[in-house]
């Protein structure tokens, strides 16, 4: 599971300081402080004899994939759940840690109230904070019962694993986890939700997912000096690592307003809907671990939640940005001339995208006749005026499986096994097919190209 | 005279491999010559992205070309950049070309011919070198290709009227396994041809 | 200009094609240093791309590779040829191209990734011809499928479909779904015949596969594949380079050097393309440079200690050569429109034919049914028949769905007769004699291929085709094999069954040039097998070292 979701956190660093991790180390074993927990409800997996109900695992396994936890905390190619996910930063790397109920490596150790209180407040077992890169400032708002699910799902069906992840080791000012309580107090936190989740009206409950599970506003929402998310821009669009996680209010012109709530569920389930959007990188990933395994009626109150969220303008946007471009009919005029093998010159915008793109996006745009490879016109990738997430689908490529298809597409950077495109070259590709297909040519230099280069995740 | 016209080309039986593949040699070596005259003046892919007007396109002769394809491809319409730079090239690969085509128009505007094959028809009789030109013209907006060189390779009209069942090589846009469903059926052809056949030889690869 | 010192490792190898690419991957990444050189240059696909779509002749897959002057290879399948000189009765049968650049000839190939059957390595054996391998199919299972993982094959159930090679494991992935017209060839052949038609195991993506994608269909395996969906040596390349291995490419070996004893292999030295020279040691040295060039190069490095050549005391270097020269007829079928060219370009073959009793007298051979796109061809046959407008574009409709080719493997033999030898008049631009071929058919190919033109003539009446076109002759199929051939006997073979050399114990070729017989599957992922195989030893023999 390559998972750059979280990844995410890090670029808000990159407009700031530097926070990070996911969390530290769990707590050791041999922590002899937290023996017996005063006021522990329930007691650790280790004692626990019966296991819970099992209603009750299903909830909690279904709370913790819409609040998307295997994202972060599991490497490429690792066991679900057992960390080790590594980011660069500019503070150093950062390690995302065991949460399988292992009790030397994992949280097997943790009762349920130090459950409750790393997801909810930030504060792990040992009492030192976490990273807010772990969104518990969205996961406060969740209720109880919930909690409590997850945290029974999390020690029963969880399989342990006894792998400890390196310890993350960040630089001044972020190696000091002290810095993260004064951040929390200007972060702060909502109320938890109270009732039943599960029986919540519609709109309530599409809040709840949105807020407290999915942390949508994690990503889209963009963050004010003091890196908390700005509670006047709710979902306008953020950078994120590289990608733009776009505008998603209500606005017509800037965000997804002129989408129907089916449109925005089967988005949700599929990460693809054909004339609209289509899903790669860390929005790629969260519908294929997440939002990919919600129910429908699930998916259709996260949908109707999110398309009320009042609308916000991005200036930048001069129209909405599925809705630019149209085929092209332009015949291929060509030179009959051959090239030696050896001569691998820099073609032109037009050229890079004949010889690389035209074979599965269609010399006019329009992609396959099955959208298995998406239109560039009508799309918002294209349309946007932001092109980073259209660089960085070049650069990454496009590997998503939701809704019984494995969407792919090779990356083009200097590790495709495809072809690899200079910064130039992609440059060139990027600001013809914006100008083609798009909101028109965005000036994408090399050097952008190359700065974005750098933030692709590391293959292990 | 029609059935005298073998069906499929004969010629290739009679011919060694080796005699196809130098007779292939020696047309290759005359056209690299060729070639080299040339220069710069290929069109490039990309050109007609944008630049307004090529030399090419201000030819007089363009117009009485594009006029006398239409006729020759019972086409109403064709793309005058493709028309523009099939001309180009197939004048500077036989200059008199040019003269030529300006004859077989004036043949065309002299007369009233309904379809291509009336025109085809009464070109060579007045002409057999109109069959060359024919020949050039329908190579050019059919196959793509110009004094042996690609012009157009995915608009070729060859693609255009076979586009409701098979993509040109590397422009498949069905996405993966399209290829498992059904293609159209097609009737046996009954037309007639215009000209008189020419041997046909499978280029050696 | 890297200093003599800088050029050494523990492995050397000569040649990135599938071969030397795949054992400088596993060598790599088990942490041995290795030096690759490459006689051609860095490539990449765009380039090959907009090369398929300038070029007239497409169906010249050579065409879209113009070499570089350093590193020739052969421009096109037409004898006289500029690069690869063929004599002999049947010269033109032997006119086989190949690709001289970073990655190897897979750049072009229709990814057809047969094992061979059991009895191809027993032909001596079983049937009295030809000769036997120096090792058994069960060698080679385990290597087989480490290659198909390596490419990514996709082949059918044996369940299902059984194609008489045994396997352990299934394949890496599913079979190819087969386009209409293969399946309307398919039905046609059980129906009407006693044979069938098997799914083509094939280095193809039939799903995202190793960070390629799917096979969508563009039907231009050969050249270019323009998605890479289908396996080429450039990917062993990459994987190699990303572990560790150093490839150098527009280095052109031209002599292998020896210790006083002769027995071991001290140096390879090879030109840059100004003709500066260098020097390369080493503990171990792969020659995996292609059948035609091993050998040109173990004869070309002749010198007072081996005076016909390296590793060449049996006299059988260069000898042996083989193909899987075969027989091509096109024809119209009088049946439903099958628009061949909708899909990959080969896909399904008859393979009632790779085995039987009768290999005591007569060759085996497969069939394929290629599902080639003939709109070009179609067009350029109507245009000659003299019609136009209307009329042209029906026939082009017509010609272009109701063309049927089928072409076949047929199984070549070991003769040393046939024989690889260095031009005497012809040298490249570094002074490198240029490759020359004897061929004569062998009788046991030529009554294969008669069998195989019956064969022919009842599926064309099976079709009711017409206008019958028979490509004359025979045609080189590009699977030169035996130039160094394998055996027991250090007399009358070049390498053992690991393929190491007889004469030099640290000297492996991993290429089809070490096949002792050819079988009728295409040889590909018998190299790879037999190169992953050679990694393996050379992985062995290094721990202990």
């Amino acid at each position: 599971m390559p998972d750059v979701t979280r990844k995410i956190l890090w670029s808000v660093l990159a407009t700031g300081t530097a926070l990070a991790s996911l969390s530290a180390t769990p707590a050791r074993a041999d922590d002899p402080a937290v023996a017996a927990p005063p006021a522990a409800p329930a007691a650790p997996v280790a004692e626990s004899t019966t296991p819970p109900p099992a209603d009750l695992l299903a909830r909690g396994e279904y709370i913790a994939t819409a609040g998307d936890c295997v994202a972060c905390h599991t490497a490429p190619g690792g066991k679900p759940f057992a960390g080790g996910l590594r980011i660069t930063t500019p503070m150093g790397d950062v390690v995302s840690t065991n949460i399988t109920p292992d009790p030397d490596h994992g949280i097997g150790k943790y009762t349920e109230e130090d459950f409750e209180k790393a997801v909810r407040h930030g504060i792990r077992r040992d009492g030192s904070r976490l990273y807010p890169a772990m969104p518990y400032v969205s996961y406060s708002g969740m209720t109880d019962d919930d909690v409590k699910a997850m945290y029974a799902w999390f020690m029963h069906g969880v399989k342990p694993v006894a792998v400890t992840p390196p310890v993350t080791e960040l630089n001044f000012p972020a190696n000091l986890r002290i810095t993260m309580a004064v951040w929390n107090m200007v972060a702060g936190s909502v109320e938890p939700e109270t009732g039943d989740s599960a029986t919540y009206d519609k709109m309530r409950r599409g809040r709840y997912l949105a807020n407290a599970l999915a942390h949508c506003g994690t990503c889209h929402t963009p963050r004010n000096m003091m890196l908390s998310e700005k509670e006047d821009s709710y979902l306008a669009g953020a950078p994120l690592l590289g990608w733009y996680a776009p505008n998603i209010t209500s606005s017509k012109t800037s965000g997804i307003g002129n989408w129907s709530e089916d449109d925005l569920v089967t988005y949700l389930r599929t990460g693809h809907v054909a004339g609209l959007s289509q899903a790669a990188g860390p929005m790629g990933e969260a519908v294929e671990h997440s939002t990919s395994r919600l129910t429908d009626d699930d998916l259709h109150a996260l949908a109707a939640y999110i398309l009320q969220v009042p609308a916000k303008e991005d200036e930048a946007e001069h129209g909405p940005r599925e809705r630019f471009g149209q085929a092209i009919d332009t015949p291929d005029i060509r030179s009959g001339e051959l090239t030696r093998i050896d001569k691998l010159d820099e073609m032109t915008g037009p050229h890079i995208y004949d010889a690389n793109c035209a074979a599965c996006h269609g010399d006019n745009g329009a992609g396959t006749s099955d959208h298995y490879a998406p239109s560039l016109f009508h799309n918002s990738v294209v349309g946007s005026a932001h092109p980073d997430d259209l660089i960085m689908t070049v650069l990454n490529g496009v590997d998503r499986t939701a809704g019984g298809l494995h969407a792919f597409m090779p990356g083009f950077d200097h590790g495709s096994d495809v072809q690899r495109l200079s910064n130039t070259e992609i440059a060139a590709l990027v600001n013809y097919v914006t100008a083609t297909f798009g909101s028109g040519d965005h000036g994408v230099t090399a050097d952008q190209v190359e700065k974005m280069r750098k933030q692709l995740p590391k293959t292990p | 005279m029609a059935a005298d016209r073998p069906c499929f080309p004969t010629s290739i039986h009679l011919s060694t491999p080796n005699a196809i593949r130098m007779n292939r040699a020696l047309r290759m070596s005359r056209r690299d010559m060729l070639l080299g005259a040339m220069g710069a003046a290929a069109v490039v892919l990309g050109a007609g992205r944008g630049v307004a007007a090529t030399p090419e396109g201000e030819d007089a002769g363009v117009p009485l070309f594009l006029e006398l394809s239409r006729r020759l491809t019972d086409r109403d319409a064709l793309d005058a950049r493709i028309g523009g730079a099939l001309y180009a090239r197939i004048i500077q690969a036989v200059p008199e070309r040019r003269d030529q085509i300006q004859k077989l128009h004036d043949l065309m505007a002299g007369g009233k011919f309904d379809s291509a094959r009336a025109l085809a028809t009464a070109a060579e009789q007045s002409d057999p070198v109109f069959k060359d030109v024919i020949h050039d013209i329908m190579t050019g907006w059919y196959r793509g290709v110009a004094d042996e060189k690609v012009v157009v390779y995915r608009s070729a009209l060859m693609f255009d009227i076979t586009k409701d069942a098979i993509y040109p090589k590397t422009y498949a846009a069905g996405g993966p396994f399209y290829w498992t469903q059904t293609p159209p059926e097609v009737a046996v052809p009954t037309g007639e041809p215009a000209l008189s056949p020419s041997k046909f030889v499978v280029e050696p690869t | 200009m890297p200093s003599e010192q800088d050029l050494s490792a523990d492995v050397v190898i000569v040649g990135s094609g599938v071969a030397g690419s795949s054992i400088a991957n596993e060598l790599a990444r088990a942490g041995i240093s290795v030096i690759v050189l490459e006689a051609g240059p860095r490539v990449d696909r765009q380039h090959f791309v907009d090369n398929f779509r300038n070029l007239e002749n497409k169906p010249s897959y050579q065409g879209p590779f113009p070499c570089v002057p350093w590193a020739e290879h052969p421009p096109n399948q037409i004898t006289p040829n500029k690069y690869l000189h063929t004599t002999g009765p049947d010269a033109e049968a032997y006119q086989q191209v190949y690709l001289r650049m970073m990655g190897g000839t897979t750049w072009h190939w229709a990814g057809c990734a047969w094992r061979y059957l059991p009895s191809d390595f027993e032909l001596k054996t079983r049937y009295g011809q030809g000769r036997d391998w120096a090792l058994k199919y069960d060698d080679l299972e385990p290597f087989y499928y480490q290659a198909e993982v390596m490419m990514g094959v996709c082949g059918p159930d044996p369940a299902v479909e059984d194609l008489g090679s045994p396997r352990r494991q299934p394949y890496p992935m599913e079979a190819l779904p087969i386009s209409y017209a293969a399946e309307q060839f398919r039905n046609l052949i059980r129906e009407k015949t006693p044979y069938r038609v098997v799914h083509e195991p094939q280095a193809r993506n039939t799903r995202p596969y190793d960070n390629r994608p799917t096979c969508e269909g563009h039907n231009n395996c050969m050249p270019i594949c323009p998605i890479g969906a289908m396996y080429n040596g450039s990917y062993s390349v990459y994987h190699a380079e990303a572990a560790g291995a150093k490839f150098v490419p527009n280095a052109v070996v031209y002599r292998i050097e020896r210790d006083s004893a002769n027995k071991r292999v001290t140096a390879v030295h090879y030109y840059d393309p100004d003709k500066g020279s260098h020097r390369v040691t080493g503990k171990y040295f792969v020659i995996a440079a292609h059948c035609i060039e091993t050998a040109k190069l173990m004869l070309f490095s002749a010198d007072e200690q081996s005076p016909d050549g390296i590793a060449n005391s049996s006299g059988h270097v260069g000898r042996n050569m083989m193909d899987h020269t075969g027989v091509q007829v096109t024809f119209i079928s009088g049946d439903k429109a099958l628009w061949p060219g909708r899909g990959p370009l080969e896909t399904n073959v008859i393979d009632n034919f790779r085995d039987g009793d009768w290999r005591n007298e007569r060759g085996a051979y497969l069939v394929h049914m290629v599902d080639d796109n003939q709109v070009d061809l179609a067009t350029a046959l109507a245009i000659s028949k003299g019609y136009v407008g209307r009329e042209l574009e029906e026939q082009i409709r017509y010609l272009a769905s109701h063309t049927v080719r089928l072409f076949s493997h047929n199984e070549g033999l070991a003769d040393p007769d046939n024989r690889l030898t260095l031009s005497a008049t012809y040298k490249d631009a570094l002074g490198i004699p240029h490759p020359e071929v004897y061929y004569k058919l062998p009788e046991y190919t030529v009554k294969s291929c008669d069998h195989t033109r019956g064969l022919f003539k009842d599926l064309i009446g099976l079709m009711h085709g017409t206008d019958e076109q028979w490509t004359p002759g025979y045609f080189p199929q590009d699977h030169p094999a035996g130039s160094t051939i394998m055996g027991t006997d250090p007399k009358d073979s070049v390498v053992d069954g690991f393929c190491r050399t007889h004469d030099h114990e640290n000297l492996f070729i991993a290429s089809s040039s070490v096949f002792s017989s050819v079988g009728t599957g295409n040889i590909t992922l018998t190299v790879a097998a037999l190169a992953l195989r050679v990694a393996d030893t050379l992985k062995k023999e290094l721990a202990h070292a």
